[in-house]
């Protein structure tokens, strides 16, 4: 028995063994693959960035029909193609590479007509093609990158495969090609990605309002649209953003928003939103809402007439101090701290509470205030 | 009577190499699903623009937890270097516990401090706070110094628990140092998944690194030995355990110096037990088991890039001392926990992590040092087959070394933190000369830990660092 039970031990001890020098020995051998292709690469890609920055820099009249534009595109092409022709399969696929990689490069910086070379040249060596055709593969980090340099190429031609890649089940997918969409249409891609997206995360909220936010107003409109979408997602991000814009048109929207009786979770996002858009028109509104059974809207009520600065609602920002928790009680006195010298009188008196945690909590946030620290 | 002896020992034998079989079987294939996660962990991040975390409002804004004790010579810079962080919204919470050196007025002289009359609600029931200080500069005005009673490590973070600003917290060992974007890296899981309550990052030997202004600048391999055996021991613990841990419910541990957690989560859980020496891992635990009884969809995770590099021990006392205690924690947290066991109403968590610390890390060193004793008794009683001893040695030898080169590999083939082609070879042969000498001794170290804690020994105990500053 013991001997069976070794044996069989001694067998995966061989198996371990063999495993650990196999791995060292690949190892070994992959980095010195990755050190010689890297050589490979780096000295093609200097050689074609300058073959290519000649052929970009040769100008073409002023007034040349698009048919001989395409025309002296290709001449320029030829010696390329024919290079390329005469290569193994194994050796043009790295050239194609790096001649991908030189045009995604150049496609960063240029305008106008020269783009369009940059463009041409991208289709006419079917780099464009094969990207395409990488949207529909089974790995879904080729798809992504696929899409992410479709992006950077500006290919229209993309826009279908695009779009029908916000519909991925991969995250990463649907945020790259969103990312694209919106390089190559410009904002009014953002119908499609709000209509087609199946949820917006978290983390794609965090990449995709750092783009969006540089259209600014341009966006709105979209922004606005997304409000009746029925993915929660979506409207929470929408809401969230018109905010961050500082868009005020949204505040009658998000106000017929809040009455049309949402989810709670968006309720609440609309309710900051107001508040952080700082218009009396939804005073009324947030007033209303210090008295929801619900605590987080509660205190995004109190928040927002805190950012909103509105004297006329000081008595029930203290009826809610004397009423509520501690957290409560703090956002409430911060509310006041926000209301000029009658919020602040209000806070003084309320230093003198009998209660010991409202007195406690009134001194703290004076003591802020009066230090100009941040609330 | 030398037959029955022989026959207990062959039983015991048979025993041996059974669990020396599965515990094997178990390794292989945490190293093979290890792989596989960490391949598909790169190929994400391969798409991640980090910088969109710093300038997105959507950024969920994090509290900085680092209970100091008795830190006057290294707070100060390891302050500075948490304000530094490359991250948008954060706050750094330092908790003075009742230190009986000069850390407080470090702090308060070169941070300008000032007490405030901020409130202090212990939610978590903590020792009595006595002050809570922030900064006259503006520069730091995202630093707050609690100071309090002494109370433990545990006890402090409860009270950074309690005062925390922010939905998430890092907790952190005041000693350690957080690489720039260590925040950026291990809050994406929070925002990728709204389940995720809790992640841990990878920690990582700074000894021998060079460190300047609280910053790994270079990173290598210490002159002695003690601390590159850690090394390995750390590479194979985390990129190659806890990973594999991250397909099912998560891991059981997030290192005490470097975890995030939902804010929320703690304070249902009751933050820290302050009964434990293990709390770090109790914490999690506990975690896990609340909310499969409350039935809630909860993540736990380990990302291996998000790096805190830690200074390791480099004496064998001290280091005795850590083991003898992570040994301790561990026991204590599974008798807390025993209702868990086996029990498969708590997942893979009952039926597959916590067996697997109890026969393999808590109980395995006690197999092999009766392994150790038997291969003595048998041969002074004339019934060892020496062949056979021989071999089972040579073969765990070599099992032994599959695991750490393998872990060595991993490191290697995603993260390559060591750029040195002479320290990937000294980190490879360690996974071999660890063999002979220190995984003995770490044996008798954590022996010692069972012992210590059935003798109803609870402490800390004192671990004496002597600072990476330069």
């Amino acid at each position: 028995m013991q001997h069976v039970a070794l044996k069989i031990i001694f067998f995966f001890a061989i198996a371990a063994t063999y495993f650990v020098i196999t791995m060292s020995f690949f190892l070994v051998l992959r980095k010195m693959i990755e050190v010689r292709t890297k050589k490979v690469r780096d000295l093609l890609f200097k050689q074609y960035s300058s073959a290519f920055a000649n052929i970009l820099m040769q100008e073409i009249p002023v007034g040349t029909g698009t048919g001989e534009r395409h025309r002296y595109y290709e001449s320029k092409l030829i010696e390329q193609k024919k290079r390329l022709e005469r290569m193994t399969k194994r050796t043009r696929l790295l050239h194609k590479s790096v001649i991908r990689s030189v045009l995604i490069d150049y496609s960063k910086d240029l305008k106008g007509e020269t783009i369009e070379r940059v463009i041409y040249y991208i289709s006419s060596l079917k780099i464009l093609d094969e990207l395409i055709k990488m949207m529909k593969s089974p790995r879904w980090w080729i798809r992504a990158a696929a899409a992410k340099e479709l992006g950077l190429l500006h290919a229209r031609r993309a826009i279908v495969p695009l779009t029908a890649a916000l519909e991925d089940s991969s995250p990463d997918v649907q945020f790259q090609a969103m990312q694209s969409l919106l390089m190559i249409g410009g904002v009014s891609a953002l119908h499609n990605i709000f209509h087609l997206s199946k949820s917006i995360s978290q983390w794609t909220a965090v990449e995709l309002s750092v783009i969006i936010r540089e259209y600014r107003e341009e966006a709105a409109q979209y922004l606005l649209e997304s409000l009746s979408s029925a993915r929660p997602s979506v409207v929470l991000f929408s809401i969230t953003l018109l905010a961050q814009i500082g868009f005020v048109n949204a505040v009658e929207p998000l106000i017929q928003f809040c009455l049309s009786d949402p989810e709670p979770m968006l309720y609440e996002a609309s309710i900051e939103a107001l508040g952080l858009l700082g218009d009396e028109r939804a005073l009324t509104l947030l007033v209303h809402n210090t008295q929801n059974p619900n605590m987080n809207i509660r205190l995004s009520a109190l928040q927002a007439l805190g950012r909103l600065g509105a004297k006329k609602s000081i008595e029930i920002i203290t009826e809610r101090f004397r009423k509520g928790d501690i957290g409560e009680k703090r956002i409430a006195a911060r509310a006041l701290g926000n209301m000029g010298n009658d919020g602040m009188s209000t806070l003084y008196e309320l230093m003198n509470s009998n209660e010991e945690v409202s007195r406690m909590i009134a001194l703290e946030v004076t003591e802020e205030i009066e230090q100009g620290r941040k609330l | 009577m030398s037959e029955i002896l022989y026959l207990i020992f062959n039983v015991y034998l048979i025993f041996v190499i059974i669990y020396f079989l599965g515990v094997n079987i178990i390794y292989s294939l945490f190293l093979a699903v290890s792989f596989k996660e960490i391949f598909n962990h790169m190929r994400h991040n391969a798409f991640v623009d980090y910088r969109k975390l710093i300038q997105s409002e959507f950024t969920y804004s994090v509290s900085v937890l680092a209970p100091a004790y008795n830190e006057g010579k290294t707070v100060v810079e390891s302050v500075k270097s948490l304000l530094k962080l490359n991250f948008g919204k954060y706050e750094v919470l330092v908790i003075n516990d009742g230190s009986q050196d000069d850390t407080l007025e470090q702090l308060i002289h070169e941070f300008d401090l000032t007490k405030t009359n901020q409130f202090y609600y212990d939610v978590i029931k903590t020792k009595p706070v006595r002050g809570i200080f922030i900064s006259q500069k503006p520069e730091y005005k995202n630093l707050t110094i609690i100071d309090k009673e002494n109370g433990g490590k545990a006890d402090s973070l409860n009270a950074g628990i309690n005062i925390a600003r922010y939905d998430f917290v890092c907790c952190i060992d005041a000693d350690s140092i957080l690489e720039d974007d260590a925040l950026l890296k291990s809050m994406k899981p929070f925002h990728e998944d709204k389940t995720v309550v809790a992640v841990g990052g990878i920690i990582r030997i700074a000894n021998g690194c060079k460190v300047i202004n609280g910053r790994v600048v270079s990173v290598g391999l210490s002159h002695k030995l003690l601390p590159i055996f850690q090394v390995v021991e750390y590479l194979r613990a985390f990129l190659s355990g806890r990973m594999f841990w991250n397909i099912f419910q998560g891991p059981l541990i997030i290192s005490g110096a470097f975890g995030i957690f939902k804010k929320s989560i703690l304070l249902e859980v009751g933050g820290y037990r302050i009964d434990t020496v293990g709390e770090d891992m109790e914490l999690v635990t506990r975690i896990h088991r609340t909310m499969i009884e409350k039935k809630k969809p909860y993540k736990v995770l380990f990302v291996p890039d998000p790096v805190c590099w830690t200074e390791a021990p480099d004496s064998l006392s001290v280091l005795s001392r850590q083991r003898n205690r992570w040994q301790r924690g561990l026991l204590d947290t599974l008798l807390i926990h025993k209702k868990m066991m086996f029990n498969p109403r708590y997942g893979i968590v009952g039926i597959g992590a916590l067996p697997h610390f109890l026969f393999v890390e808590l109980l395995g060193p006690v197999f092999e040092a009766m392994g150790y004793i038997s291969l003595v008794v048998m041969y002074s009683l004339g019934v060892l087959n020496i062949d056979i001893a021989i071999l089972f040695f040579i073969v765990a030898l070599f099992y032994g070394a599959m695991f750490s080169v393998g872990a060595v590999i991993l490191e290697e083939i995603s993260f390559q933190r060591y750029p040195k082609p002479s320290d990937l070879a000294l980190l490879l042969s360690i996974g071999i000369i660890e063999n002979f000498g220190y995984r003995q001794l770490t044996v008798v170290w954590r022996l010692k830990g069972i012992f210590d804690y059935l003798r109803g020994h609870k402490h800390w105990g004192t671990m004496q660092r002597k600072g990476f500053r330069i």
